[in-house]
């Protein structure tokens, strides 16, 4: 469905367990918002990948501010 | 121009990737309220610098971001704020003013340092002049999806000028008449980075020609999300933790173009409207975060009529037009799909090899 990753389902499988290494091998960083809403759409479940997607970056971007101070 | 083919995606029903047909773009009548929804800013420590029953004058900072000194949301109109919402954790959910002065069509003057630095050749003082300006927040960094630090610095810049969404503006029709604009835009983002700045569009002739220095235009052919701005930076030039680029909107850099070319800023974006009730689709110019009701002179009854603003999979029903939304759906009151067209996605067949 998504030209960003061949891993699709992994990816949102590591989201909704909160696995962020995995989530990053399978290009969570290439997806904003825009690109992984319409998944929720499609998804069966009742999931909103856009808000497990934004918490999977805030916890990345703490994770660098953190190693670099 | 080189053009980049996408496969995977969604392909829409005929009628839905159909750009409207009135290219022509009226003046919506000013609005009675704006409303700033902090969830269209991406700010970690909101500091909001203004209360309830304050005047304020058009180009007054609203908030800002303590983590952020480059975040500064400035008001657009004049008038009076209405209501200030908090959320969890102090987060700014809405602040709303009351309009109570007209709205000029070329929006509000600039100081004169600002201008100054637009027109300046130096990347740090156009960082500054936007800072100043409120037009530096619509950037934003890959990965992360937020507005960028001030130490930040990007590898390249990408402008999206195009959009594939179902009943999507085509970036053409809104450049038409602002051409001018837009290549100066392009001029001052292009001394931001050391690298390129990439303007991604629909294939055929570039937007602009001849493209300033620095600046690549490339084409995008496919089926929806091939217009994302995420989908270009994954064909160009993905991103990884250390390799940041930075991406922003055409209409964002219409808007920089316009302050440096005539040293006013102007809140209006040009927004394509569907109506569900009625089939019709045209095209509008907006205030950013306008009151719906008032723009498109429709019935104020909620049980008659309700918006949703933004596109078909991130947008949601709302009274005010969103920060970065360029659509606007006219729904009926019993329509409670998820989606402004339910049929949309059950007529969507899915395409390429992940499903």
């Amino acid at each position: 469905v998504t030209p960003l990753t061949n891993e699709t389902v992994p990816l949102l499988r590591a989201l909704i367990c909160g696995d962020m290494e995995t989530a990053e091998a399978c290009g969570c960083l290439r997806f904003s918002a825009e690109d992984i809403q319409p998944l929720s759409v499609l998804c069966g479940g009742q999931f909103d990948f856009r808000e497990l997607l934004q918490s999977c970056h805030r916890k990345i971007e703490d994770e660098l501010s953190a190693s670099s101070s | 121009m080189r053009t980049i083919t996408i496969a995977n995606g969604l392909s829409v029903s005929a009628d839905a990737a159909r750009p409207p047909t009135v290219v022509s773009t009226d003046q919506a009548p000013t609005p009675r309220r704006v409303s700033y929804d902090g969830q269209d800013y991406t700010m970690r420590r909101p500091q909001i610098h203004v209360g309830i029953n304050e005047r304020v004058e058009a180009g007054q900072v609203l908030f800002s971001d303590k983590k952020n000194e480059c975040l500064r949301v400035l008001s657009g109109v004049s008038g009076t704020v209405a209501s200030i919402d908090l959320g969890a954790r102090r987060s700014l959910q809405k602040l709303v003013v009351k309009v109570d002065a007209p709205v000029d069509n070329d929006g509000y003057p600039l100081p004169e340092s600002v201008v100054t630095g637009l027109n300046s050749t130096h990347g740090n003082d156009i960082r500054a002049a936007l800072v100043a300006a409120g037009l530096f927040h619509p950037f934003r960094t890959w990965p992360f999806n937020k507005t960028p630090t001030p130490d930040s610095s990007p590898r390249h810049i990408f402008v999206t000028a195009m959009d594939t969404n179902p009943y999507a503006a085509d970036a053409r029709a809104v450049l038409d008449a602002r051409k001018d604009y837009f290549r100066t835009g392009l001029e001052i983002i292009s001394k931001l980075t050391e690298g390129s700045v990439y303007v991604c569009q629909a294939p055929g002739e570039p937007l602009v020609d001849p493209l300033p220095a620095k600046v690549v235009s490339i084409g995008f052919k496919g089926p929806h999300p091939c217009g994302n701005t995420g989908t270009h930076i994954q064909a160009i030039s993905p991103v990884s933790r250390e390799y940041v680029v930075w991406s922003i909107d055409y209409q964002e850099v219409i808007a920089i173009g316009e302050a440096a070319s005539t040293g006013r800023f102007s809140g209006n974006r040009t927004v394509s409207v569907y109506s569900v009730l009625s089939g019709h689709q045209y095209l509008i110019s907006s205030l950013i975060g306008a009151d719906l009701h008032s723009q498109l002179g429709l019935s104020t009854d909620h049980s008659k009529v309700r918006y949703w603003s933004g596109n078909p999979y991130t947008g949601g029903y709302a009274d005010y037009l969103g920060r970065f939304d360029r659509q606007v759906f006219v729904m009926g009151p019993d329509q409670h799909s998820r989606q402004p067209d339910a049929g949309l996605l059950q007529k969507a067949r899915f395409r390429g090899s992940t499903r």
